[in-house]
């Protein structure tokens, strides 16, 4: 009987592997892979016209957050990187939290809608995705540079003397980063929202909870998974970003994303690219396990 | 406002009338109601589904507002007062907890909205918890207790604030038999002990009776009967309410003229019959009389010719403390419904088939107009 048991356990369990066996290998070529090889590079010296020198340093992660002095090989902190790393970080985690002001009242509303209509206003909001993101930004530039339609409104209506620079500002980024990634925050607020058991709303009310208490002791509190899902896939894609900071901030911005890339391109510099993507990496994982650890417990003591 | 402060009134609807849509397709859920519920009563608004109890509930909590008419709190007109401005609370059919908060924070979070102090809420609490006898479970979450323990939290909630009104909507449809009995007189207690004014609703007439100091029967938007279990279930107004409240039998009948006995009326099958009426019956008005199945007594059928109705027993159903007969009337007048009290010693002497004869006191029965 049990050894008949555990040879049926065991035919099961090589059956699970065999059944997620193409998944592992896809993750593994996809996604371990790859990663090793940056780790790998980061600890190397850059080769003479890219690629890397097979000499182990930590070169590369000492520069991620120092300047070494040309000539007594002193060690300061690193400005540009500094700013470059606290540039990318801001601007991302503001168009994170633009994204859920603008988001969450849009999710709420079609949320409210009646089912027929819901479906309607979510296709418009996919509507965006289906042009070409260059040609987005292109169209933001040519609402907001010095001589597009919104500075000309401005100056007709006499409400400024001077075109307003809003193009090549962090600004400017950071509205195209909110444009670019504002669906990604409706759709899954919208999600937890959708599921939120109207009666509840009825009971707060019910118990002397105003409409804006409502909001913040019932609503908000319940459909945290979707402002959290939300704010994690505004969050990575905004801080990697690399087409928004070029077209919008003008190359004087620039953002962690193109800074990574001018290091494998013009920077002829492997080792410091992959160190500083590996800092990205952990930014984005230090920021997720506290947003998600402070939410919860959040959650927790407000109940 | 208005002020019309009727002293013993906690509610007063006047004329009110609730019409959801518009254009072509609305629906008149409550039409013109006009009702008083008294201060420290257990109210019950009885009707089967979609005669607009809810709705007429969800105006007295606010979350309707009446087409047209007025509703008064202690004599203040409240008809377009929000929920979070009325000293009402609600029981909800499917409860509405809070899925997440603790049980303590479901039942505080009305007095934390009132902004009280934190030592009041936290004695408040535990007091309501002490009541429902839930303390043990305070800290935990409202998905981690059972149903019954769901309803007696959103109770505590309901009335930890001390509501003048507390609404429950078919509050203990979603319970089994016999934990539906139990919170039946928890209830009860709760109300008698609290002196809060409770509107209670249900599609079941027995749990009305059994729990009301008055009952209001309701069927398609309108009001059909205000009164006490006693007077509803004894004397219906109309053949709705007796037909709802209880079971009943219809037997047809006709006026005749009025002698020293009182109304006589022309039963088919038996002949002339006094029955006490409240209203006259004109000669050769049609009426229904009604008898209910306990007021029925079956035997044999015996040789007594007299006023007696007859027929065959088509089914005997043994339900407990008592057992139930259908009887086919041998006037071709349909079935009757008869309930007889068992006794522990007694063999069912009456099985289908039998002959029998159906006899009733004519005081327990009641005529209604045709
Ligand atoms: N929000 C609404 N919109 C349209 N019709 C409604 C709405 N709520 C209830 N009704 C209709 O009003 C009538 C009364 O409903 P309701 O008050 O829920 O009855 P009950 O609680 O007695 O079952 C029903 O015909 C129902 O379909
Ligand atoms: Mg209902």
């Amino acid at each position: 009987m049990a050894s008949l048991e555990s040879t049926r356990l065991k035919t099961e369990s090589r059956t699970r592997w065999l059944l997620i066996s193409p998944a592992m290998l896809v993750v593994i070529i996809g996604a371990i892979a790859p990663l090793l090889v940056i780790v790998i590079f980061s600890f190397l010296t850059p080769g003479p016209t890219g690629g890397v020198n097979f000499t182990p340093s930590f070169d590369a992660w000492t520069r991620v957050l120092f300047d070494r002095d040309l000539f007594d090989d002193t060690l300061t902190l690193s400005g540009t990187n500094l700013e470059i790393l606290l540039r990318s970080l801001t601007l991302s985690l503001a168009t994170t939290f633009l994204c859920l002001l603008v988001g969450f009242p849009t999710a709420y509303f079609i949320a409210t809608r009646n089912p027929l209509n819901r479906e309607v206003w979510l296709l418009l909001v996919t509507v965006p995705f289906w042009t070409n993101l260059l040609i987005r930004t292109f169209a933001i530039q040519d609402l907001i540079r010095n001589e597009g339609i919104i500075n000309t409104l401005l100056l007709k209506a006499g409400l400024i003397s001077a075109p307003i620079q809003i193009l090549f500002t962090n600004f400017a980024i950071c509205l195209g980063l909110v444009y670019v990634y504002l669906p990604l925050m409706i759709l899954p607020v919208y999600a937890s929202l959708e599921r939120l058991d109207r009666n509840l709303l009825e009971a707060a009310s019910d118990l002397y909870a105003r409409p804006f208490k409502v909001l913040w002791e019932v609503i908000v509190p319940l459909s945290k998974p979707g402002i959290i899902a939300g704010s994690i896939l505004v969050f990575i894609p905004s801080i990697g970003t690399y087409v928004t900071p070029i077209l919008l901030g003008g190359g004087r911005n620039l953002m962690i994303g193109n800074y990574i890339e001018l290091q494998f391109g013009q920077g002829r510099d492997w080792p410091f690219g992959s160190a500083i993507s590996l800092t990205l990496m952990g930014i984005v994982m230090v920021a997720l396990l506290i947003y998600i650890r402070h939410g919860d417990t959040r959650g927790h003591e407000h109940g | 406002m208005t002020g019309e402060i009727t002293p013993g009134v906690a509610i007063r609807l006047k004329k009110v009338t609730k019409t959801y849509g518009s254009g072509n397709g609305t629906v008149a859920a409550v039409k013109s109601t006009t009702l008083d519920i008294f201060k420290n009563e257990f109210f019950t608004l009885l009707g089967p589904s979609g005669c607009g109890k809810t709705t007429l509930l969800r105006l007295i909590g606010g979350f309707e507002y009446p087409t047209t008419g007025t509703i008064l709190l202690d004599g203040q007109d409240i008809a377009s007062v929000p929920p979070f401005r009325r000293p009402i609370n609600t029981v909800f059919q499917n409860y509405a907890l809070f899925p997440h908060m603790t049980v303590a924070e479901n039942i505080g979070f009305g007095l934390r909205m009132l902004k009280r102090s934190r030592d009041e809420i936290a004695a408040r609490v535990d007091e309501m918890l002490k009541l429902v006898r839930l303390e043990h479970l305070s800290g935990r979450r409202t998905a981690q207790i059972s149903g019954g323990q769901q309803q007696r939290v959103a109770l505590a909630r309901a009335l930890a604030s001390e509501p003048k009104v507390l609404l429950l909507d078919e509050s203990l449809s979603a319970l089994d038999y016999k934990l539906r009995k139990e919170m039946q007189m928890e209830l009860k207690s709760l109300q008698a002990a609290t002196g809060i004014t409770f509107i209670f609703v249900t599609h079941d007439q027995e749990e009305a009776l059994t729990m009301s100091d008055r009952v209001a029967v309701l069927s398609s938007g309108e009001i059909m009967q205000v009164g006490t279990p006693h007077e509803v279930y004894n004397r219906p107004a109309n053949r709705f309410v007796a037909n709802f409240v209880g079971e009943t039998n219809f037997l047809q009948g006709r006026g005749l003229n009025p002698d020293a006995r009182g109304t006589m009326i022309d039963l088919q099958g038996i002949g002339a019959v006094a029955i006490p009426t409240k209203d006259t019956v004109a000669p050769g008005a049609l009426v229904n009389i009604v008898v209910r199945p306990e007021h029925l007594r079956i035997s044999p059928l015996s040789q007594e010719p007299a006023t007696q109705l007859t027929g065959s027993v088509k089914t005997v159903s043994f339900c407990g403390p008592e057992t139930q007969y259908t009887v086919e009337l041998s006037n071709g007048s349909g079935l009757l419904l008869v309930r007889k009290y068992n006794t522990p010693d007694e063999n069912p002497s009456i099985a289908v088939g039998d002959q029998v004869s159906v006899k009733f006191t004519p005081n327990t029965a009641q005529v209604l107009p045709g």
